[in-house]
């Protein structure tokens, strides 16, 4: 069945219902004042707003690329297109919503730009690290859970994590990875299963 | 109802993605069968588990300060008005390997001429995909819009598709380090090509459904790209 932007039966998982949280008044205001001084060239505004919003950044840049360094580069490369782009948000979304997707979209285009240069498989001994990594940065996450995440290959993981920790619906990851949606509906299916098995092995 | 859920209705089930009336009926089979509430309880599981993880982590410190650093160094705002990130439809290319042990350089015609030892590969569900039969719950481009027989005829069961896609491409993932970085950069350019000739003609067709040219077009470009990815997949398995 097509999925439409207006069924909010979709939007009932744990990750949507946290993605759609609603942000209290007085922080909404908050920061979108930050966002206003920092658009007009204030640096410390624009480091109170990355103070407020790096933790969910770099859990979203950690999962998706499944390599801390690779994930702290996105990181500062996200905040820095930010930082230039802030003159275009007009606060049609949520500066959150903006920034989220733009970091979305620099992890997606830094896979194609960089992928020649980097080894696929990862190993044995990569997802160890990884797991020690995740569970230093996010203590009490299940780290099996992440394990499992980091050893599917890399598009099922990126649309997993889209879909299934953060939130999207199937029809924006379609948009924003730019396969079509039975596609974007299969990979996640059989990403679940993946993980369903390294949880099992 | 007779017969199980398909799995990919029980993944739509867990999304909230089937119509009322239509969930009534599938609670009710799960109740009295095992098979697929044992799916269903288990995919239930996993999302909700994946939905439950922490959605902060600790950056390092140095992060900020390299930040800071390049917005220094002349990294300055850019109040050009670029488009707030919200780009449309962009191709994610395959993965082109390091360098490994064990890599080949192919022709097109070498690729093509491997093709021929994938035919017991993903054979079902490609053959199917290809109009060979009848798939299960596939729809086709035709039906979905409503038109006439003729286009029914060259459209693809998108259902069919999308599997075979994702189960070749899988096939070319797992194996791409036999591939020279060559090899893989000219394959991922040609379905690139593929991809944006793809979603061009969908665009065309939402705006037109019921072109049969368009149709053509599609299932056209579908069978193109089934065709690239069967000879990579090809060209990627172990020879025994």
């Amino acid at each position: 069945m097509n999925e439409r932007d207006d069924d909010p039966r979709e939007e009932m998982g744990a990750a949507a219902v946290r993605r759609q949280a609603p942000v209290s008044t007085d922080a909404g205001a908050e920061l979108g004042a930050l966002v206003t001084r920092a658009q007009a060239g204030d640096a410390r505004a624009f480091e109170a707003l990355y103070r407020s919003t790096v933790e969910r950044t770099y859990a979203l840049c950690l999962r998706m690329c499944a390599d801390a360094d690779e994930a702290a580069e996105l990181v500062q490369d996200a905040y820095v297109r930010a930082w230039r782009k802030l003159g275009s948000f007009r606060g049609d979304s949520l500066f959150t919503t903006w920034l989220y997707r733009l970091t979305v979209n620099l992890i997606l285009q830094d896979r194609r730009s960089k992928g020649r240069r980097r080894a696929r498989e990862t190993s044995h001994g990569d997802l160890e690290r990884f797991g020690q990594a995740a569970c230093a940065a996010m203590p009490g996450t299940r780290v099996d859970l992440e394990r499992a995440i980091a050893g599917l290959p890399r598009k099922a993981r990126e649309v997993l994590v889209l879909r299934d920790v953060q939130g999207y619906k199937y029809d924006e990851i379609a948009q924003m990875t730019g396969v079509s949606l039975g596609t974007v509906k299969a990979q996640i299916h059989r990403a679940r299963g993946l993980v369903k098995e390294a949880l099992e092995r | 109802m007779s017969g199980h859920i398909t799995l990919e209705r029980i993944h739509d089930l867990v999304d909230g993605l089937v119509p009322a009336s239509e969930e009534v009926r599938l609670r009710h089979h799960l109740e009295s069968c095992s098979d697929c509430r044992g799916h269903f309880e288990s995919i239930e599981a996993t999302v909700r588990a994946l939905g439950s993880l922490p959605d902060a982590a600790r950056p390092p410190e140095a992060i900020w300060r390299a930040i800071e650093g390049r917005m220094d160094a002349g990294d300055a705002m850019d109040a050009s008005s670029a488009p707030e990130p919200s780009e449309g439809a962009r191709v994610v290319p395959l993965r082109v390997a390091a360098r490994g042990p064990r890599r080949l350089s192919l022709t097109v015609s070498q690729l093509a001429a491997a093709a021929a030892l994938v035919s017991l590969l993903s054979a079902a569900v490609v053959w199917k995909a290809l109009g060979g039969g009848a798939v299960p719950g596939a729809t086709t481009v035709a039906t979905a819009t409503e038109e006439g027989p003729s286009a029914r005829v060259v459209a693809l069961g998108e259902t069919g598709y999308d599997e075979a896609v994702v189960q070749l491409e899988t096939i070319v993932e797992q194996g791409r380090d036999v591939l020279s970085p060559e090899t893989l950069a000219t394959l991922e350019a040609s379905l690139h090509t593929i991809d944006e000739a793809i979603a061009e003609v969908r665009t065309a067709l939402e705006s037109d459904p019921s072109s049969e040219l368009l149709a053509r077009l599609l299932a056209n470009h579908q069978r193109s790209k089934l065709r690239v990815l069967r000879q990579a997949a090809a060209s990627v398995q172990p020879r025994s």
